[in-house]
């Protein structure tokens, strides 16, 4: 046997309980990923004017920046939000540059799996220590808003709707039990509004299970509660979904006999498909008057790339993006091509998937993990081999007779104000 | 049904602890087979066998975990089967690229295996496992245990392809670096 075929045979061997950590990790991803896209989707639903009965819960509407949730950085309310490897979150705008927001403590995915900051039209939230605070657009005063009922672990927090926020937590507390809850606040007085679902495994540790607080069997009656209760509060979870894209009436349908986690929905409009294979029940974004879904990758097929995009228009015209990149504005989108020896960024023309390759200038020790955009600024996120530091910066967008044809740096490390 | 209960069948030696496994957990135990073979023939059989495997080890092993321990004998049957299918000619799929990237921790050329070698060497790649931050653990065993592609592991931990690839990078330079200083290189 060759040295490296026996160190894959036995890596074979490692403890069960990290593969037990892996698939907790991924049933939580899922599971976070379906509420942040199905509450994205209520809000989007809102916006688009449709007559959803369950969304008068959930509230307003997504801002018009939208998008951008990752955890290093986020868009929305006019500002780009970055929160640094120390727990600092700093507010920035091409404009006036970057003010630190908050020094220090506050929850980061660099240590923890925690994506504990958010942010809607009215404000920034973020989590330290027991509490949640808010600070007001504009404003650079915390408040506190919603204080955890016992030690948290891990912590996620979404907006949902206009005003309120979603928490999704792991409670490591022997007092009220080790198990996550996901519920709403009211973003402007803290009230915890509804406790959507208490989760499925209560444990200790990972690979310690202790109890089952909520059996998720299928068919179980405790599972279909909870689906009962999913049904009720959120799109993501519901067999059909109706949107309007100005005066076209789109229908987002489960096919029949499979459920939800299947991931088998079709776009339809007067009974006819508009995309030729599956597309995801939530994540449905607005870009300008267009509605953008994305491309699904039905039965659970892990192998596709989800990363794809169709476009619906109130003119008409159904457009794809094949490529896997982010929404800009309705003309273009933007990616991030990997390659030996370095990045580059390309606009992707909605209209026929053309690539233009911006200009652009790359430091050569920094790698690029996401990009935000709002169709003027780009921003990067990634980590500088230079500096040693995961760093954000800012990008104005220039077009030339309507194309993007490159960047221009408008701030290399938007969190250094010595510069 | 509850593993254990699944477990006891084994036990009882009733074959609906078969079926029930099936149910549960074929399509992982797939997943794990088509990622090391890329093939849905030899997936097939590994994974119809790994049900024979764990009828004649249960009992006398009690598993915890039914699905680890499952996926587990599936791991090691598709790649004894890989092996056997490619001992001599190059193959496409994530196991020859695993192989290639692994050839980056210890070289590519034979090894007289003795059983001494491969207990100290589990031994040493579970210290260091242990030494690794969770997310770079998980990132590291979805590829090298599960043979996953990068794509789909930066899908399901939610991490950008580019942080994948860098992870798995540092994590083999760091393991070819503990290989060295415990003298296995």
């Amino acid at each position: 046997m060759k040295k490296n075929e026996l160190l894959l045979d036995v890596i074979g061997e490692v403890k069960d309980e990290y593969l037990q950590e892996i698939d907790s990790r991924i049933k939580r991803v899922r599971h976070r990923r379906m509420w942040k896209r199905g509450l994205l989707a209520a809000c989007v639903i809102l916006i688009a004017g449709v007559v959803v009965q369950f969304a008068v819960m959930l509230g307003g509407g997504l801002g018009s920046r939208g998008g951008g949730f990752s955890a290093e950085g986020l868009a929305a309310g006019g500002y780009y939000f970055h929160q640094t490897r120390d727990g600092d979150v700093f507010r920035y705008t091409p404009e006036k540059g970057a003010v630190c927001l908050v020094k220090g403590g506050v929850f980061d995915r660099w240590k923890n799996t925690r994506y504990s900051i958010t942010a809607n039209d009215y404000g920034f939230y973020y989590s330290k220590g027991d509490w949640i605070y808010r600070i007001k657009h504009g404003e650079t005063k915390s408040e506190k808003l919603y204080r955890y009922e016992a030690k948290v672990g891990n912590i996620y927090l979404y907006p949902a709707g206009a005003s309120d926020i979603a928490v999704e937590v792991h409670y490591d507390d022997k007092n009220v039990g080790f198990h996550n809850e996901l519920f709403i606040i009211d973003g402007i007085i803290g009230d915890r509004k509804v406790t959507i679902i208490d989760e499925y495994v209560n444990q200790e540790e990972i690979g310690a299970i202790r109890n089952v607080l909520r059996n998720e069997e299928p068919g179980s009656d405790a599972y279909n509660k909870s689906l009962d209760q999913l049904n009720k509060h959120t799109p993501a979870f519901a067999k059909k979904i109706t949107y309007t894209v100005g005066k076209r009436t789109l229908e987002l349908a489960l096919e029949e006999g499979k459920d939800w986690f299947d991931y088998t929905y079709r776009l339809t409009e007067n009974g006819r498909t508009l995309f030729n294979g599956y597309v995801e029940p939530y994540d449905v974004r607005t870009v300008g008057d267009s509605l953008v879904f994305t491309v699904g990758r039905g039965g659970n097929n892990l192998g596709n790339d989800l990363n794809g995009y169709v476009i619906v228009s109130p003119d008409g015209t159904n457009r794809v993006v094949n490529v896997p990149s982010v929404p800009g504005n309705e003309k273009f989108f933007f990616t991030v091509k990997d390659m030996d020896d370095g990045q580059d960024i390309l606009a992707v023309r909605v209209s026929d998937n053309e690539k233009f390759k911006l200009k652009w200038d790359r430091a050569e020790e920094r790698h690029v993990w996401d990009i935000y955009s709002d169709g003027s600024y780009l921003w990067t996120m990634g980590f500088d081999g230079k500096k040693g530091d995961y760093l954000a910066s800012c990008y104005r967008i220039e077009y030339e007779n309507g194309i993007p044809t490159a960047l221009t740096l408008i701030d290399d490390d938007i969190t250094d104000n010595n510069k | 049904m509850e593993d254990e209960k699944i477990v006891a069948l084994y036990w009882a030696r009733d074959e609906r602890a078969i079926t029930l496994s099936k149910e549960k957990y074929e399509h992982y135990l797939y997943t794990i087979a088509l990622n090391i073979l890329a093939s849905l023939q030899d997936a097939e059989e590994s994974v119809s066998d790994t049900y024979v495997g764990a009828w004649n080890s249960i009992p006398p092993h009690k598993p915890v975990v039914l699905r680890t321990y499952l996926g587990r004998i599936t791991r090691n049957l598709s790649l004894k089967r890989y092996r056997y299918l490619h001992a001599e000619k190059r193959y496409g799929g994530e196991t020859e690229l695993a192989l290639d990237e692994l050839s980056e921790v210890v070289a590519d050329t034979e090894t007289a295996e003795s059983e001494a070698e491969r207990r100290e060497l589990i031994r040493m790649i579970q210290v260091f496992l242990a030494s690794l931050p969770s997310d770079q653990r998980m990132i590291f065993l979805m590829r090298y245990w599960h043979m996953h592609p990068v794509a789909v592991i930066s899908k399901e931990l939610g991490y950008s392809q580019s942080k994948v690839k860098m992870a798995l990078k540092r994590t083999r330079d760091s393991l070819r670096d503990s290989l060295k200083e415990e003298g296995l290189l």
